[in-house]
C-alpha cells in the first residue's frame, strides 16, 4: 500500500487534497463537540428557570386570587346565618353551589366564634371543631384534620352584615395540595413536579422519578444517566420549602446538538465526496499530460516506433517538457531514417554488385567475361569503363591475369581501364579486387574447360574400352558354353568350367565398369516401376538366399509394413543384392539380417550381417573406387571394388543413400535408402 | 274561586290568627308603641335607649308579613319598594329578611337588638313580647 502510495502522484495529490480539506473540518467539529453541550446545557437551563418563574407567578397568581374570592364571599348576607347556627341550611348549601363551580380542588368550612364547623362542603367537618380559632390569613400546606389530603388553609373573618364591627365567625378553605398537579405538566420529553424534600410531598401530573433528590440550594441542576433535572424553590409563603422540578430526557436536549452534529458529519462527508470529485479531476488534470508523455515514451522504447508525438496541451512546464520530448524525438526519427536509407542504398549496392557478379559468372568464354563485366562495371560506377589490351602508364588501369593450370604462371589477358580516376584508396582497392575477380573467372573457366575435357575422354574411353572388350569376351563365354556341353572328358570339362567362371567375373567387372562410366557421364537412365516391397524383397532373397544357405548362415527378411514403391527396380534390386553379396562374403558364423522400415517419403534397408566388420579408419577408404580393405578374407573373395561405389552411385540416383556403420569382429551394417516414390 | 278559597284559608288561619311582636330579652322595654315599631322598621329610628335595634323580616312571600307590612307600617307592597328605593340613596338598606319562621325565632333569640314578629305559638320564653296583634 505505502508503496503504491508512494509511486502514484495520483495518490499522493488525492491525499493531499484530502488532507488539506478535511482538517479544518475535523478542528471546527471537535470545537463545536466541546463548546455547544456546555452552551445547550446552560441555554436549557435560563428557559428551565423562566418557566419556573412562570410557574411562580401563576400560583401566586392563584393563591391572590383565592384571597380575593374569600374576601368577596364574606360579604354575602347570607352568612349571617352564622349567628343562628345555619339552621336553614342557607350557608350549606350556598357553599355547596360554591364548590361544585370551583375551579380547583378544595373544601369551604364556615365557623362559628367558638370555632365550631357550621357549615362545611366536607360532610365529616360537619359539627366538628376547628382545631383552634383562625388567628393567621393562612396555613401552610399541613394534613387537614376533616380528610387525609394535605391542606393549605385561608381564612378570612365573616362579619355580620348589619353589623360590619361585630365578627360572627369565620370562612375557611381547605385548598388541596394536589392541586399543584394542575400545574405541572407532562410532555413528551419534559416532566415537571413540585417536591418538597423536607416532607418529600412530590405532586406532578406524571412522576416516575418519584425518589428522594437533594437539593442545595434555591435552584440548581444535577444528572442522572439519561435525566436532567432542574430545580428552583417556589417563592409564594404558601408553599414554602417545595420546589419546582424539570426532569427533561438528555436526548431531547440533546436532539439538536445531535442533529447540528449529524449535519457536520453529513456536511463532512459530502465535502469530502465533494474534495474527492474535485481533487480527482485536478489531479486527472495534473498527472494526464505526465502520464501521456510517460506512456508515449514507453511504447517508443517497446516498439521502437519514433514517429509517436505527444500532444502537449496548454504552455505550462509539462506542455514544455512535452515540445522537448517531440522535438528530441524528431532528431531521433530524422536520424533513423537516414541510417534506414543509408543501409537500404548499400544493400542495393550490394545487391548490384552480387548481381553483376552473378552475370560475370554466368559466362563461359573469356571474351564474354570481360565484356560483360565491361559493360556492367560501366553500368555501376556511372562511368565507362574500357578493357585495354595494352598498359597504358596514363590513365587508371587495373590489370586482369590468371594463373595457367600447368605452370601456374600468370598470364595477362588485358587491363580495365576506368574513367574519371579521382577515386579514394578504397575504391581503388575495390576496384582492383574487381580485376582479381574476373581474373578469378577466367581462370576458373580455363580450370573448366581443362577438367571437363579430361574426364569426358576418360569416360569415353572406358565406355569404348567396356564395350570393346565385352565383345571378344561374348565369344569366349558363348564357345564356352558350348564346348562346355560338347566335352565329355571331366578334366577338360573343368578347364572349361574354369574359363567359363573367369569369363563371367570379368563380363561383370566390365559390366560394374561401363555402370560407372555412365553414371559419371550422366547416361544412366531410369526406368521407373510400381513394385511392392514384398515382391521386392521375395525376388532379392531368391537370387541372394541361395548364397547363404549354401555358406551355412541364416538369410532372415524382418519387415512389418506393406506399401508400393515407384522406384527403378532393376537398380534398387542391384543395391540390395550387391549389399547382401557382401555380407554374405564377409560372414563365417550367424547370418544376415534384412530390415526395412519407411517413412511418408523414404524406404531405409538395413542389412545386418555378424561377419567380421569393418575399421573405422578403413570405414573412410571403403568408397573410394577400385578399393577393398586387406584382410585374411580378401584371398577368398574376389571382387572388383566397384560394388560399393557403384550402389552408393546408384542409391544416390534412386533419390537416397548409402552409409556403413561397424564394429570391427562383430558386424557390419549398410544402410540403404531411397525414395518412396521416385519422380 | 281563587277569592273563595282565599276567605276560606283566612278564616282558617284567623282562627290562631294571633301573632306577637318579639325582641330580644335585651331589649330594654316590655313594651312598643305601633309608631315606634314603624319607625324601627322603617329604619327611621335605630336606637331605643342605647341599644343597637336590628329589625328582622319574614320572607316576601310570608303573609305574616304582608300582614304586618299592612297592619302596622300601612304601606304597600309597591310604596314600600319605593320607600327604600329612595333610602338606598341615603345609605340605609331595608330590615334583614330572613329564611324562615325559625331563623327569625333564631335571629331574635342570638342578636342582641333583634326585633321581629311571630305566630303567637312560636314564641319562645327566652325572648320579650311586646305587642299582641289580631287579625
Amino acid at each position: 500500500m505505502m508503496d503504491w502510495l508512494r509511486s502514484h502522484l495520483y495518490a499522493k495529490l488525492t491525499i493531499f487534497f484530502l488532507f488539506v480539506t478535511l482538517l479544518p473540518m475535523t478542528i471546527i467539529w471537535i470545537i463545536y463537540v466541546s463548546e455547544a453541550k456546555q452552551q445547550i446545557i446552560e441555554e436549557n437551563l435560563r428557559e428551565i428557570r423562566a418557566l419556573s418563574n412562570q410557574i411562580d407567578g401563576s400560583l401566586a397568581e392563584r393563591m391572590n386570587q383565592i384571597k380575593l374570592d374569600l374576601n368577596l364571599l364574606v360579604r354575602y348576607e347570607i352568612f349571617d346565618d352564622v349567628l343562628i347556627g345555619d339552621s336553614d341550611l342557607r350557608i350549606a348549601n350556598f357553599l355547596n353551589d360554591k364548590h361544585e363551580h370551583m375551579l380547583y380542588l378544595g373544601h369551604f368550612h364556615v365557623l362559628n366564634m367558638k370555632g365550631e364547623v357550621i357549615a362545611s362542603t366536607n360532610m365529616h367537618a360537619q359539627g366538628e371543631e376547628f382545631v383552634s380559632l383562625p388567628i393567621q390569613k393562612f396555613y401552610p400546606l399541613e394534613k387537614s384534620k376533616f380528610s387525609n389530603k394535605k391542606t393549605i388553609t385561608f381564612t378570612e373573618p365573616i362579619y355580620s352584615s348589619f353589623d360590619r364591627s361585630e365578627q360572627i365567625g369565620f370562612i375557611a378553605l381547605e385548598y388541596f395540595g394536589s392541586n399543584l398537579i394542575n400545574f405541572s405538566s407532562t410532555e413528551e420529553y419534559t416532566t415537571t413536579f413540585f417536591y418538597n424534600p423536607k416532607t418529600s410531598d412530590v405532586y406532578g401530573k406524571k412522576v416516575s422519578h418519584a425518589k428522594v433528590y437533594e437539593v442545595e440550594d434555591t435552584e440548581g441542576f444535577f444528572f442522572t444517566d439519561d435525566v436532567i433535572f432542574s430545580y428552583q424553590a417556589l417563592k409564594g409563603k404558601e408553599f414554602q420549602g417545595f420546589y419546582f422540578f424539570q426532569a427533561i430526557d438528555k436526548s431531547h436536549i440533546m436532539r439538536f446538538y445531535n442533529q447540528f452534529s449529524n449535519t457536520i458529519l453529513f456536511a463532512m462527508l459530502f465535502g469530502l465526496i465533494l474534495v474527492m470529485i474535485i481533487g480527482a479531476r485536478i489531479v486527472r488534470i495534473i498527472t494526464n499530460p505526465i502520464n501521456e508523455l510517460s506512456t508515449v515514451a514507453q511504447k517508443i522504447g517497446e516498439d521502437q516506433d519514433y514517429s509517436i508525438r505527444v500532444s502537449p496541451k496548454g504552455n505550462d512546464e509539462i506542455a514544455i517538457l512535452g515540445g522537448t520530448l517531440n522535438g528530441l524525438l524528431e532528431k531521433v526519427q530524422t536520424m533513423i531514417e537516414q541510417t534506414q536509407e543509408e543501409s537500404e542504398e548499400r544493400l542495393r549496392t550490394l545487391t548490384q554488385l552480387i548481381y553483376i557478379f552473378n552475370s560475370i559468372m554466368h559466362q563461359s568464354s573469356q571474351e564474354d567475361v570481360l565484356e560483360v563485366a565491361r559493360e556492367k562495371l560501366g553500368e555501376f560506377l556511372d562511368a565507362p569503363v574500357h578493357i585495354d589490351s595494352q598498359k597504358d602508364d596514363e590513365s587508371f588501369q587495373e590489370a586482369i591475369s590468371y594463373a595457367d593450370i600447368h605452370t601456374q604462371k600468370k598470364i595477362n589477358c588485358g587491363y580495365m581501364r576506368f574513367e574519371n580516376i579521382e577515386r579514394s584508396d578504397l575504391e581503388k582497392q575495390f576496384l582492383e579486387s574487381i580485376a582479381t575477380m574476373v581474373g578469378l573467372q577466367i581462370e576458373r573457366l580455363h580450370l573448366m574447360k581443362e577438367a571437363t575435357s579430361a574426364s569426358e575422354a576418360k569416360s569415353m574411353f572406358i565406355s569404348n574400352m567396356s564395350h570393346e572388350l565385352r565383345t571378344p569376351l561374348n565369344a569366349i563365354l558363348g564357345f564356352s558354353q558350348i564346348l562346355d556341353k560338347k566335352m565329355e572328358n571331366e578334366k577338360q570339362k573343368k578347364m572349361i568350367s574354369n574359363i567359363l567362371t573367369a569369363g563371367t567375373h570379368l563380363l561383370s567387372l566390365i559390366n560394374d565398369i561401363l555402370d560407372i562410366a555412365k553414371i559419371e557421364a550422366g547416361k544412366i537412365d531410369i526406368h521407373v516401376d510400381q513394385i511392392t516391397i514384398n515382391a521386392l524383397l521375395d525376388e532379392v532373397e531368391v537370387l541372394t538366399s541361395k548364397l547363404a544357405t549354401e555358406k551355412g548362415l541364416y538369410f532372415k527378411v524382418e519387415n512389418d509394413s506393406s506399401f508400393t514403391m515407384k522406384t527403378d527396380v532393376k537398380f534398387l534390386k542391384q543395391i540390395l543384392v550387391n549389399q547382401l553379396s557382401n555380407a554374405i562374403k564377409f560372414t563365417q558364423e550367424g547370418g544376415v539380417t534384412v530390415k526395412v522400415s519407411c517413412d511418408d517419403s523414404r524406404v531405409y534397408f538395413d542389412i545386418v550381417d555378424t561377419g567380421i566388420g569393418i575399421s573405422e579408419e578403413n570405414l573412410q577408404k571403403l568408397f573410394n573406387e577400385f578399393t577393398q580393405i586387406d584382410n585374411e578374407l580378401q584371398n577368398q573373395n574376389k571382387g572388383t571394388g566397384l560394388g560399393l561405389v557403384l550402389s552408393r552411385n546408384l542409391a544416390r540416383e534412386l533419390g537416397g543413400d548409402l552409409t556403413l556403420s561397424s564394429v570391427e569382429g562383430e558386424g557390419s551394417v549398410a544402410h540403404v535408402c531411397v525414395a518412396k516414390e521416385l519422380i | 274561586m281563587f277569592k273563595f278559597l282565599f276567605v276560606v284559608l283566612l278564616a282558617f288561619s284567623s282562627l290562631h290568627a294571633e301573632f306577637v311582636v318579639v325582641a330580644n330579652k335585651e331589649f330594654p322595654s316590655d313594651k312598643i308603641e305601633s309608631k315606634e315599631l314603624k319607625k324601627l322598621f322603617l329604619r327611621k329610628q335605630k336606637f331605643v335607649s342605647s341599644l343597637k335595634i336590628v329589625p328582622f323580616n319574614l320572607p316576601k312571600s310570608s303573609e305574616l308579613r304582608s300582614y304586618f307590612e299592612n297592619k302596622i307600617l300601612k304601606m304597600s307592597e309597591s310604596s314600600l319598594k319605593a320607600y327604600w328605593m329612595q333610602r338606598h340613596y341615603d345609605g340605609v338598606r331595608p330590615p334583614k329578611q330572613v329564611s324562615s319562621v325559625s331563623a327569625m325565632k333564631n335571629y331574635v333569640l342570638k342578636v342582641a337588638g333583634a326585633i321581629g314578629y311571630l305566630p303567637r305559638n312560636e314564641v319562645s320564653s327566652e325572648m320579650k313580647i311586646l305587642t299582641v296583634l289580631d287579625r
